[in-house]
């Protein structure tokens, strides 16, 4: 969904953080995010939002705009903001330049922008998100429901997380129609890894 | 396609001629893909911190139309990665038609998800034929993985 208004950006926002006060902290499936690591990355306009070691809406909206923003500047295009599952919000750019030469200089300022405003204001917000486990046996059915009309219909009623993505996994290609069960189900699909950046 | 149809298809997988073709056409993507960014300048891959990463199974499908009067590229990245892909956005550059340059930055987002597919429809954006249009994916910081194929 393209959200087109300051105020359809602020409602999208607080229906994604609803989806958060409405269930307490995740547990048990998935790593702990840890704060301390997140502050020591993070820009001092990304720390002051940090330091209380919780990201509200507005503020996730703030970040936001301000790396939207940071990206106009630097000569870029940034598109609509839309959102892009798991409460997270987002926008595409694009870059048009004489020559190879101009578009790089644009996209290392533009690139610039996401460390310096958002990326840990939003790996924090997506930690926010995540789904208990109860809210994730709540989402279970949908996903088996989807992915069994791609076919895969072996696959148990309490199925988790790893079996469910092993199964897709299982021929070597995940299927559009697969790719769409993920798509329309990013919440359920969506984990935390400590170990992400040592890939 | 109908549910019915789907549901049809993927049950009928393991027999389907058309499923040995499909996975053809994606080994022979995947291998035209590594041949082009394999030929590439390195420095082609040395723009800010996006560096190659050949760990990742990846597909890529670049799908070109007009519409009307407008012309359309479509490009859609897919990974598949034993590992959750957190911060993960996906990039493709290339010459236009009129021998500008152009990118486009996509599908940006922040937490971790086990399967990560996005794609980007860029209007009015079209290249000339023998072109070759680079993507790239990111996770994290330091992960990328280099797409190249003649459009």
């Amino acid at each position: 969904m393209k959200i087109r208004s300051a105020q359809g950006f602020a409602i999208a926002v607080l229906a994604a953080g609803l989806l958060t006060a409405c269930g307490p902290q995740p547990v048990a499936t998935h790593d702990e995010l840890d704060l301390t690591q997140l502050l020591d990355e993070s820009s001092e306009f990304q720390r002051d939002i940090l330091t209380d070691g919780d990201v509200t809406a507005a503020e996730y909206e703030r970040a936001l705009l301000a790396h939207s923003d940071c990206v106009a500047d630097a000569g870029a295009v940034p598109g609509e903001i839309y959102e892009i599952g798991n409460g997270e919000l987002t926008f595409d750019y694009e870059v048009f330049a004489a020559n190879d030469d101009a578009r790089i200089d644009i996209e290392t300022r533009a690139e610039r922008c996401r460390p310096e405003y958002f990326e840990q204001v939003g790996l924090l917000w997506a930690y926010q998100q995540l789904l208990t486990p109860a809210e994730r046996d709540h989402a279970r059915p949908r996903v088996l429901s989807c992915l069994a009309n791609t076919g895969l219909t072996d696959l148990p009623d309490d199925a988790d997380l790893e079996t469910v993505v092993s199964a897709i996994r299982e021929d070597g290609e995940v299927s559009e129609e697969e790719q769409g069960c993920v798509n329309s189900n990013v919440a359920f699909f969506s984990t935390w890894s400590n170990d992400h950046a040592d890939h | 396609m109908t549910s019915n149809t789907l549901r049809s298809a993927r049950i009928n997988a393991h027999e389907s001629p058309r499923r040995h073709l499909s996975r053809l056409m994606a080994a022979v993507l995947a291998a035209a893909a590594m041949v082009l960014g394999s030929a590439l300048p390195a420095s082609a891959y040395q723009n800010n911190n996006w560096v190659m990463d050949h760990d990742w199974t990846q597909s890529h499908i670049y799908t070109y139309w007009k519409d009307g009067t407008t012309y359309n590229t479509k490009i859609t990245v897919q990974h598949i990665h034993s590992a959750p892909v957190c911060n993960f956005k996906a990039k493709a550059s290339g010459t236009r038609s009129n021998g500008t340059s152009y990118s486009t930055t996509f599908g940006a987002n922040s937490g971790c998800v086990a399967l990560v597919g996005s794609s980007s429809t860029a209007p009015n954006v079209y290249f000339k034929a023998g072109s070759r249009l680079t993507g790239r994916f990111t996770e994290g910081s330091d992960v990328r993985a280099p797409v190249g194929i003649n459009v």
